[in-house]
């Protein structure tokens, strides 16, 4: 059986899987909140680019 | 399965379907886990994204949860905070756990959700998947997910056993007895099952993952914004 549907969307949007959860080193929403101005994460892409997938919790 | 509509979606969900009108609904077949977080946080983000697309649209969205088990071997009763179980079974330094546990929590407070990983119960989900099959037959389903959610997550209680998912499930208008009896003899296991082999043959291999009318893969905890296009894209491809 083939996924009889077209993928769309964001492919690094946090889920998680059997080896764990993929967890941002950073997030958008809580850079804005935690530097208030201060180099803050500007992109999606930028802090999807820091997601790790491998042994990470579930 | 449940749906809602334009005119009555909000925070709190109704308990059965309402305003219908003509239009065919537009399906949503979501699989994932209880235990996992990005799951409860991209129930949220998903909400969000159907209240936007409802504010414009009379096209109702139809939900049906399917299961993902995404640790079957997880005991039932853990004895042990999730930091344990992460560090025992992952291998992982109890600081960097600690460190991205507080980075999820954080995100879900973006969402509006409460994480508690300090309270939370470890367990085997495979029964409060049963529990999920066991509501949808008696059209509660989306109405049990969140609160089992929400008992993960937020509350700390243990949704891997009988006694406390019958309870859980009473709260939303189940049957306790026939719930009870419904997870003594297995009896949604085979759909669990089939629910996981379905996901196997899709190719998904991670969690929250949402099909939209049978066209559209959504992987992950999306923003609202993915979720509101692409329900629009769907009904608007309806009518083209």
């Amino acid at each position: 059986m083939s996924a009889p549907f077209t993928l769309i969307g964001d492919p690094a949007a946090e889920a998680c899987g059997p080896d764990g959860c993929a967890i941002p080193a950073t997030h958008p929403a809580l850079s804005e909140a935690q530097t208030a101005g201060i180099d803050a994460v500007t992109s999606e892409a930028t802090a999807h680019d820091s997601v790790s997938n491998s042994n990470e919790p579930r | 399965m449940d749906q809602w509509s334009a005119n009555s979606f909000g925070n709190e969900f109704p308990d059965s379907v309402v305003a219908l009108g003509m239009t065919e609904p537009i399906k949503v077949d979501i699989w994932s886990d209880i235990a996992c977080p990005w799951c409860f946080i991209g129930k949220r983000k998903f909400e969000a994204g159907v209240a936007a697309f409802a504010a414009g649209s009379d096209t109702p969205v139809e939900v049906e949860y399917h299961s993902f088990e995404l640790a079957p071997d997880t005991p039932v009763d853990f004895d042990g905070s999730e930091l344990d179980f992460l560090v025992n079974h992952k291998g992982m330094p109890a600081e960097q756990i600690t460190e991205m546990l507080g980075r999820v929590t954080g995100i879900a407070a973006q969402t509006g959700l409460e994480f508690n990983f300090d309270k939370l119960r470890h367990t085997n989900t495979v029964l409060a998947h049963q529990a999920l099959h066991f509501a949808k037959a008696h059209g509660k389903q989306r109405e049990l997910a969140e609160v089992l959610f929400r008992a993960y997550f937020t509350d700390g209680k243990h949704v891997g056993n009988i006694a406390d998912l019958a309870e859980l499930g009473a709260t939303v208008g189940l049957d306790a007895a026939e719930l009870t009896a419904a997870l003594e003899t297995d009896r949604y296991l085979a759909d669990v099952r089939a629910d996981q082999a379905q996901a196997q043959g899709y190719g998904i291999q991670g969690v929250p993952f949402f099909v939209i009318d049978g066209k559209y893969g959504v992987s992950g905890a999306q923003e609202a914004q993915a979720f509101e296009q692409v329900l629009t894209q769907v009904s608007a491809e309806r009518g083209a």
